[in-house]
């Protein structure tokens, strides 16, 4: 009997390592995806041109990578009624690409975007433009805000409450040199936000700041702050341009888990992050949005 | 006429009171003088009965005479006696343990109070020798591994030793180790918990029905005690297994007034381990590795009789983990020495007094210290040489960081049990915790040519104050109706917030035809402590956070009924439950315990949700005898529902297992030879797997120019899949020598007896064709062990 066990025990001891050092491994077989159509149209009253981007879903296991469609329609629609269709790709980028005479202009009541493909059901899926911010107030106080331990200029920005509107804010800034003559320069050269705000999420790789107000009906404030882009420029020369956008509940959503799908790409430990998505009987999203700009 | 009645009455009932004597003590185990809890203590003629409390306190009030009065737990030998009530009596009750071989009587009449009597429901109680008996992985036998094999509780997964009881999560179970709570039970990350066997000496999981007297978690009360120490003799135990070590010494301070136990326990992987990294490095001397890993626990106790009436106890636990890796490169032109480690400590320490004021009141105050922290470190140290391209001269940078959490506890709290007839046994009780929290804060080092940067980064610290009351009754109505019902209320003081919740708890025992019990149960609970985990990871990175202004309380409510029936040595019961909670915490989408650049704190990483969880358990149990173990088998559905994850819909709890199945046995082969066996089985736990990819439309703001799009991988809905099943089987051998002085167990066991690869984690992968591949990763194939144990 002892024999026996300590022959066993040997046994097992062998087949352990050897099942130590092969790994512990399993390859799984799911089952065949079946593509689905996915459409992306993001839009703001103030776009002269509407661009919709068109691909299929592919399966993880699936050898070839998901590409952009061709042959497909896009179809725009306020309360049923056709207003925009197009179809025409750009030959560069593969986007189906509208270009409107003037501005998308605001359009209340309810819009409705759709895709066409010949290989696809269709998928559709409705939005609303949000109001316009109201901004109360915008300053730029030189030297008062901080990023990590150095020195900035502080932006503090007010807007006033919609009653019974749950708003969503995405603020951006840019500067240029005010006197053109004396410096030779009309770019906008973007200011990279930052806030300790802790209601607010930065966008790291934008430079914006999003906001919510999370269903508070109130008037709301923020502090931000930017480096001093133009150094020793005195502040008589150099115009702001900060930009307050409004995103309707869809657009908000899409802002937040692209957002938080880049922050998490290269953190093994982040939580999953699922896209958002708003057509119905695929996947992607239509989201509107509503851009106000003051000057300081 | 109304006050002439009333003082008739009130005559009738002193006079009532006055026919009525009390019998009152404790029992205490004959050999070690331990205090026995739960046993059953009743009148077979009167069919009046009581049981022994957490420290053996016993109360029973019955008419004066002469009464035939019978005890019997679980591995001790029935005992009867006449007692002659004349007067109130104070008796100590002395009780044999039984010997492994019973005959049929003995097994059935050593069982104690059977299921169908207990008002208690979704209670169990292992006994200590049972679990010792089951099959030890790597040579340990472990609590909270064998809790796992209970019904309705499941397992996080492979390699780890959380609890996940009727759809809850791990920082729902309330852990007491004589009375204070733990928040990491976890060794070798999960693998093992901190709990030594041999330093317990009872363990009982409430997953229902709790009673008023508990609060502070959702989902279960789990509650070890320690050993006392023998009374009467000095005895030790030590076992030695193939990767840790331990020892327990107990004995008198003073014979039958004072004892003392203590017990300790280490790991030497990283002296086993050390020969051949020292020759794996030699293989490569210009870049050396040198991971560590060690933990230890230690467990003591003294307890002091004083009188008949009083008894003061004291009791600590600390326990640490130490994982750690450094490394060092040496090449003529450049050097380098990093390090990255992880390191994790309890240390809980309590102070008791037990008071006896009279036949029938009983109290307990305790006096609490818990003290959990967690600390993440990294560091680097660079030396660029002269000789090294594209340097001037010696340049040289240090960094160094720490990630550090943890929670400390002071506490204090009273009860009483109250025994005024055997109709009612009344519990009730106070107590106050002050919390503070240290929810994960990150220091940084910097160094480099003069610059100096030296930071930290969240985690401020927070206070809260806890108050809790409650009032309890176990009420006998009649022979067929019993009846627990209570209150606790508990209130919590944080950041000039306040919350309070009366909590209302009861439960119901009907005895049908045929000696069934039916029994229902609803409980409210309130929890203001909440663990964030990365729902894929165990990792003691997990961090402890309160309830803030901002962040509410966890709430559940309970629901339970079943049936339970007793037949021979054997207990059945049927269980079913529903469960909704409210307000539970969980990481939004993309959050993680790492530190974010801007500055995120943790309660802005978070989101607060609901979630429901229902099912149904099977158990039946024999607890004595030549063979004995169970069979469980649990069907349910956990899901939970968050606004801001998964687009607001309703998901599966990352550990809803739809069926979740567990034999164990132990049978003594021979007498000298014990056999023990453990299969589980359950259903492939939650993930969320990317099962498509597309091309999504950036944001103006997020696009670079004309390039307006990103390929992103997406699941259909979060935790749509499932990992493969489950299942194990850990067989064990014991092989028992006495000798004059002392016994001595060789113990030779297979975790994972039949090889199967039971999923840790997957990924996608590439073939060598370049095809994509999923692929699922176990961690532990079948893992032969040997130990060796001697008690003397």
């Amino acid at each position: 009997m002892k024999k026996f066990i300590f022959l066993s025990i040997i046994a097992l001891g062998i087949s352990s390592c050897e099942s130590f050092t092969q790994g512990v491994i399993r390859d799984i077989d799911l089952p065949a995806h079946t593509p689905e159509l996915v459409g992306t149209l993001l839009a703001d009253p103030s776009d002269s041109t509407l661009i919709g981007i068109i691909s299929q879903t592919r399966g993880l296991l699936d050898s070839n990578s998901t590409t952009l469609l061709d042959n497909a329609v896009l179809n725009l629609y306020q309360d049923g009624d056709l207003i925009h269709t197009w179809s025409t790709q750009d030959p560069l980028t593969g986007y189906y690409v509208l270009d409107l005479n003037d501005t998308l202009g605001m359009h209340s009541g309810k819009l409705t975007f759709e895709v066409l493909h010949p290989e696809f059901d269709a998928i559709t899926a409705s939005d609303q433009f949000p109001p316009q911010a109201i901004i109360s107030n915008a300053v730029i106080n030189p030297g008062q805000g901080q990023i990590f331990t150095f020195p900035a200029d502080e932006l503090v920005v007010s807007v006033k409450d919609i009653p019974g509107v749950n708003q969503h804010y995405i603020f951006t800034a840019d500067l240029r040199y005010s006197d053109f003559d004396l410096y030779q320069d009309t770019n906008w050269y973007s200011l990279e936000l930052f806030t300790d705000d802790q209601r607010a999420i930065q966008i790291g790789s934008a430079g914006a700041v999003m906001l919510s107000e999370n269903g508070l009906d109130a008037d709301l404030t923020i502090s931000m702050s930017c480096f001093d882009l133009f150094g020793s420029t005195g502040q008589n020369d150099i115009e702001y341009r900060i930009k307050v956008k409004t995103l309707s509940d869809a657009s908000w959503n899409y802002y937040r888990s692209i957002t938080s799908y880049e922050q998490a790409q290269n953190n093994p430990f982040s939580e999953p992050v699922l896209i958002y998505s708003n057509m119905d009987s695929g996947y992607g999203v239509f989201a509107l949005s509503n851009t106000t700009e003051i000057r300081i | 006429m109304k006050m002439r009645i009333a003082v008739v009455l009130l005559l009738i009932s002193s006079s009532i009171w006055a026919q009525n004597r009390t019998l009152s003590g404790y029992i205490t185990d004959l050999e070690t003088g331990e205090a026995l809890v739960g046993v059953n203590i009743w009148t077979p003629e009167l069919k009046l009965g009581t049981s022994s409390n957490t420290y053996g306190f016993y109360s029973l009030t019955l008419p004066k005479g002469t009464h035939v009065i019978r005890l019997s737990y679980i591995g001790y030998e029935n005992n009867q006696f006449e007692i002659d009530l004349s007067n109130h009596l104070e008796f100590n009750f002395r009780l044999k343990p039984s010997g492994n071989m019973l005959n049929e009587v003995d097994v059935v009449a050593a069982q104690g109070q059977k299921i169908q009597e207990q008002v208690q429901m979704s209670k169990m109680d292992i006994p200590i020798k049972q679990l010792k008996s089951l099959p030890a992985i790597l040579g340990e036998v472990d609590i909270m591994k064998t809790l796992q094999l209970l019904p309705g509780v499941q397992s996080g997964g492979e390699g780890t030793s959380g609890l996940y009881v009727r759809g809850g999560s791990p920082d729902q179970n309330l852990i007491l180790l004589d009375g204070v709570p733990l928040y990491n039970v976890n060794h070798l990350f999960g693998f093992f918990s901190v709990f030594n066997a041999d330093a317990i000496s009872n363990v009982s999981l409430t997953k229902g029905g709790f009673p008023a007297r508990y609060g502070g978690r959702l989902s279960s009360v789990l509650e070890i005690k320690m050993k006392e120490g023998n009374m009467n003799e000095f005895h030790g135990d030590a076992t030695a297994s193939i990767i840790a070590s331990k020892m327990t010494l107990e004995g008198p301070l003073v014979k039958d007034k004072a004892s003392f136990m203590i017990s300790g326990r280490r790991t030497y992987l990283d002296v086993l381990a050390r020969p051949f990294i020292n020759a794996a490095n030699r293989q490569n001397p210009e870049t050396t590795i040198s991971p560590t890993y060690y933990f230890y626990d230690m467990n003591g106790k003294v307890n002091w009789k004083i009188g008949g009436k009083d008894r003061v106890y004291l009791s600590h636990f600390q326990g640490k983990d130490d994982f750690g890796t450094k490394g060092r490169d040496d090449f003529d032109d450049y050097q380098s020495e990093f390090g990255f480690g992880l390191d994790w400590r309890n240390s809980i320490t309590a102070a008791r007094w037990n008071h006896q004021w009279s036949p029938k009141l009983f109290s307990n105050v305790t006096a609490t210290r818990s003290i959990y922290n967690f600390n993440t470190r990294v560091s680097q140290q660079e030396r660029y040489l002269p000789n090294y391209p594209d340097t001037t001269g010696q340049e040289e940078s240090a960094f160094a960081g720490l990630y550090f959490s943890g929670i400390e506890d002071y506490g204090a709290r009273i009860d009483f049990d109250f025994v005024p007839n055997p109709q009612h046994y009344i519990r009730y009780g106070a107590g106050w915790t002050n919390h503070k929290f240290s929810p994960g804060a990150t220091n940084f080092e910097f160094q480099q040519s003069g610059f100096n940067l030296d930071t930290t980064i969240g985690g401020a610290e927070i206070f809260s104050n806890e108050a809790f009351a409650y009032l309890e009754d176990e009420w006998n109505v009649n022979e067929n109706f019993k009846i627990g019902y209570g209150l606790h209320l508990n209130t919590l003081l944080v950041e000039g917030e306040s919350y309070s919740r009366l909590q209302p708890r009861i439960g119901m025992n009907y005895s049908l035809p045929g000696d069934i019990a039916l029994k229902a149960s609803y409980a409210d609970m309130m929890q203001t402590v909440n663990l964030l985990t990365n729902e894929g990871l165990g990792l003691p990175t997990d961090l402890w956070v309160p309830s803030t202004a901002n962040l509410k309380p966890q709430t559940s409510q309970q629901y339970a009924a079943g049936l339970a029936k007793n037949i021979g040595p054997f207990e059945f019961s049927l269980e079913g439950y529903y469960k909704e909670m409210q307000n539970l915490v969980s990481y939004r989408e993309g959050a993680s315990f790492l530190f974010s650049i801007d500055n995120e704190s943790w309660e802005d990483k978070v989101t607060q949700g609901e979630g429901t969880s229902y099912g149904m358990e099977v158990f039946a149990q024999k607890k004595v005898g030549k063979t004995n173990g169970w069979i469980g088998y649990t069907l349910s559905w956990s899901y939970r529902q968050f606004d801001e994850i998964n687009g607001g819909e309703r998901y599966f709890f990352t550990y809803d297992r739809r069926h979740d199945i567990s034999v164990v046995m132990n049978h003594e082969l021979a007498k000298n030879i014990d056999f023990s066996a453990a299969w589980v089985y359950g259903t492939g736990r939650a993930v969320t797997l990317p099962e498509f990819s597309y091309i999504a439309g950036l944001p103006e703001e997020l696009s670079w120019w004309n390039f307006r799009q990103m390929t992103v991988e997406r699941a259909t809905d979060r935790n749509s899949y499932r990992y493969s099943p489950y299942h194990r089987l850990d067989l064990s051998l014991s092989f028992r020598k006495a000798h004059k002085n002392y016994e001595r167990w060789w113990t030779i066991s297979a975790y994972n007896a039949y090889n199967n690869l039971n999923p840790f984690f997957m990924e996608t992968t590439r073939d060598g064709s370049g095809n994509p591949q999923l692929r699922e990763y176990g961690l532990f194939p079948i893992i032969p062990s040997i130990a060796y144990r001697i008690k003397f």
